[in-house]
């Protein structure tokens, strides 16, 4: 059953790219329309002249129009909950872009009735028209090809903002072009994503040229409610495949994405449980979405994260289980073994507080360093006690580790680093272990603590599946279960 | 039929455009106002349907104060007064058919009625075979034609001409006049025209007023005015026309 949602990647997010703009054009083209015409109306010269209410309009047009979107996107979060219940996901995406674009339409909605000639809106009065006659027998029959030009523009300019709207998990094809393609190199889906695209903006150039050279009224309006029907068919499916047992889990792109395909079929096979992957490109949206109720897990941090930022966001947030260590070691180029460390060595680690402490941790474990204060979790330079082997510690930048193998003798990576320098996870002299502190963990909401199917959630992160699934993700050692096999 | 009393009108700016103008439009005259551009014409014409309301005196309408109505009944006042425009002002999204048939539109007139009552007009005006065509089809002859059907459809009282025949050639302009004056003829309708050039007048109105600057300077039968002007402005005017070379 669930087969059937798993279409393909381009093909999900060509649709929901459409669905997207669809609905955010609709809702930007009417109430652009509504705007942009009393804004003609109340100009000085205009049947409805009302300095106080132009002003007004205007300038709130002008303001929308400034803002940049994904400033609009973040700002309009409480607006969008109150309208969708949600601020992450494809539909959420529909309000920031509608009302991004709604200024953007009114503008031209009041600029093309502008060129209508005061001339006719003279005979329109001279006939006895009222003012709502003058709108819709004159004002907008006359301007009928410009609307729909302006129409055409609107829906373009909003495919484009539709790229933005992976920031909160919107989906479509800007998403799958920035996270496959720019962010992980896989030239062949940006190819593709970017040929759907060009294609998507030429069928709308050519719809809204034909449209706007016919003037045919019925086939546009024919045209918007079959697209309002798909949409409707679609939201109708989602809901039916989505509407028990589902738990929504927010993940960062990459190979997680691979891991969470395996849980998700867990989930379904063993406990009936539809499991969403929610998928974010940063490490703070996902915390404040899962303490708002957008999500009801997350899967993407290591404990001691977690409690910075209950710390400074007061985030009711917990921990029911942990996942894997993806491990940090200490590598060379220039001895086999932790025995043949020389006297005065140099040992490069990172220079960023957490990882810094995370690799002294290690060589404190591995016994060549020992703490002041044997307990405490966060450390720096300045909490060695005892160094016997005099070795010189370099703190640099993560990005520049890799670079150094020639100039020390042993450098501290973190997973992200090692591809680079051609060494692999089971080369590393020494590295974290199951007991690790810094395991990824599974977080939940404080009230959310014993609900039952979190803890299934649990058992399937931790089931035979999705161990394999992730150590053929992270090879030759790149994850360790930090948890006690099944 | 149409009263001016002490029509004085300053635009926004403060400029004086019309100056204590009183004037008397008879039922069933073809009346002219002539000046050179500037002199107010248009101005006064658009107090005639309350297009502009002047700021001291009153037009009365059958004896009805345009100054002190509602708009709504404004509106039903100017379903009784055609008006015809120097660029026609055709809806350009509208057949022939359609653009005539708007006025009958917007008093929500039945389309068994708007039918047949635009079929009539079309014929009267000479563009049955044309009444699927679009304005930009049309020549400006034609386009006058239609813009006069548009005026007419309603069964007005008075039709108000601004330059209806300044942009358009001799021979047109002269076949526009001839339907104008048919119209004026057969239906009694009455007639109220601004234009800058004495032949129009001379062709059709039975009765001439003469602005300049804003002030009424003579006012007469056609035949008294152009006989015997008594103004420097009147003079000017007529000059290069053939009264203007008998007055030499």
């Amino acid at each position: 059953m669930l087969d059937k949602l798993a279409l393909s990647p381009l093909l999900t997010a060509s649709w929901e790219t459409i669905y997207m703009v669809f609905l955010s054009s609709l809702i930007a083209i009417i109430l652009g329309l509504i705007v942009g015409v009393v804004l003609f109306a109340v100009r000085p010269e205009q049947f409805w002249r009302n300095k106080l209410l132009y002003s007004l309009l205007s300038g709130i047009v002008n303001i929308g129009r400034s803002i940049p979107f994904i400033i609009l996107l973040v700002a309009l979060i409480p607006l969008t909950r109150l309208i969708v219940g949600t601020s992450i996901g494809t539909q959420a995406a529909i309000i920031p872009l509608a009302i991004a674009a709604i200024p953007f339409y009114a503008r031209i909605v009041e600029s093309t009735l502008l060129e209508v000639p005061a001339g006719l809106i003279e005979a329109a009065h001279a006939m006895g028209s009222t003012p709502i006659q003058i709108i819709f027998k004159f004002l907008l029959p006359e301007s009928l090809s410009s609307l729909i030009n302006g129409g055409t523009l609107t829906v373009i300019g909003l495919i484009g903002y539709s790229a933005m709207a992976g920031a909160i998990g919107g989906g479509g094809l800007g998403e799958l072009a920035i996270n496959y393609g720019y962010q992980r190199f896989d030239t062949t889906v940006m190819i593709e994503t970017i040929v759907v695209l060009v294609v998507l903006v030429q069928g709308i150039q050519w719809l809204g040229d034909y449209f706007a050279k016919t003037k045919n009224l019925k086939a546009i309006v024919i045209f918007t409610f079959s697209l309002l029907i798909a949409t409707f068919t679609y939201w109708g499916y989602k809901s039916f495949y989505t509407q028990t047992d589902q738990i929504k889990v927010g993940i960062i792109s990459g190979e997680q994405q691979q891991v969470m395909a395996i849980a998700k079929k867990v989930a379904w096979q063993q406990y009936h449980l539809k499991l969403q992957p929610v998928i974010f490109e940063d490490y703070v949206q996902p915390n404040a979405a899962l303490s708002n109720g957008d999500i009801d897990a997350n899967i993407f941090q290591h404990l001691p994260y977690l409690q910075a930022q209950i710390k400074a966001h007061h985030y009711p947030l917990t921990t029911i289980g942990k996942t894997f260590v993806y491990p940090m070691g200490f590598y060379s180029k220039k001895i086999k073994s932790i025995a043949d460390l020389n006297q005065g060595a140099i040992i490069a680690i990172p220079n960023d507080p957490s990882n810094e402490s995370r690799a002294l941790h290690l060589l404190a474990n591995a016994g060549l360093i020992q703490f002041k204060n044997k307990k405490q979790l966060f450390v720096t330079l300045h909490d060695i006690k005892s160094n016997p082997k005099h070795l010189r510690f370099k703190t640099l930048q993560n990005a520049q580790l890799p670079r150094v193998f020639k100039d020390a003798t042993l450098v501290a990576l973190t997973n992200d680093y090692i591809t680079p320098t051609g060494l692999t996870v089971d080369q590393a002299l020494i590295k974290e272990g199951a007991d690790s502190p810094y395991a990824n963990i599974i977080a939940v909401r404080i009230e959310d603590k014993n609900n039952p199917q979190l803890h299934n959630l649990v058992k399937i992160m931790q089931s035979e599946a999705v161990i394999d699934a992730t150590m053929k993700a992270y090879p030759h050692g790149g994850a360790i279960p930090a948890f006690n096999l099944p | 039929m149409i009263k001016l009393n002490n029509i004085t009108k300053y635009y926004e700016n403060g400029t004086l455009a019309l100056n204590n103008i009183n004037l008397c439009i008879k039922q069933g005259e073809i009346f002219g106002i002539i000046g050179q551009s500037g002199a107010g014409k248009s101005t006064l014409l658009r107090c005639l349907n309350a297009l502009e309301i002047p700021s001291d005196g009153y037009v009365s309408f059958e004896n009805v104060n345009l100054s002190q109505q509602t708009p709504a009944t404004l509106r039903k006042i100017r379903h009784q007064i055609g008006m015809i425009f120097q660029h026609f002002n055709l809806l350009a999204s509208r057949t022939v058919f359609e653009n005539v048939a708007l006025p009958l539109e917007l008093q929500k007139c039945e389309k068994h009625f708007i039918q047949e009552k635009v079929s009539g007009i079309l014929e009267l005006t000479g563009l049955t075979d044309k009444q699927h065509f679009y304005p930009k089809q049309l020549s400006g002859g034609q386009k006058q034609r239609v813009a006069i059907a548009r005026a007419l459809i309603t069964d007005p009282k008075v039709i108000l001409c601004d330059e209806a025949t300044s942009a358009l050639d001799p021979m047109t302009s002269e076949n526009i006049l001839n339907l104008l004056k048919s119209i004026n003829q057969q239906l009694k309708i009455t007639m109220i025209l601004i234009t800058h050039d004495f032949s129009v007048i001379d062709k059709i109105c039975d009765k001439v007023a003469v602005l300049n600057q804003g002030e009424l300077v003579e006012y007469g039968t056609v035949a008294q005015v152009f006989k015997n002007p008594q103004h420097l402005v009147t003079k000017t005017l007529l000059q290069h026309t053939a009264y203007g070379d008998k007055l030499c």
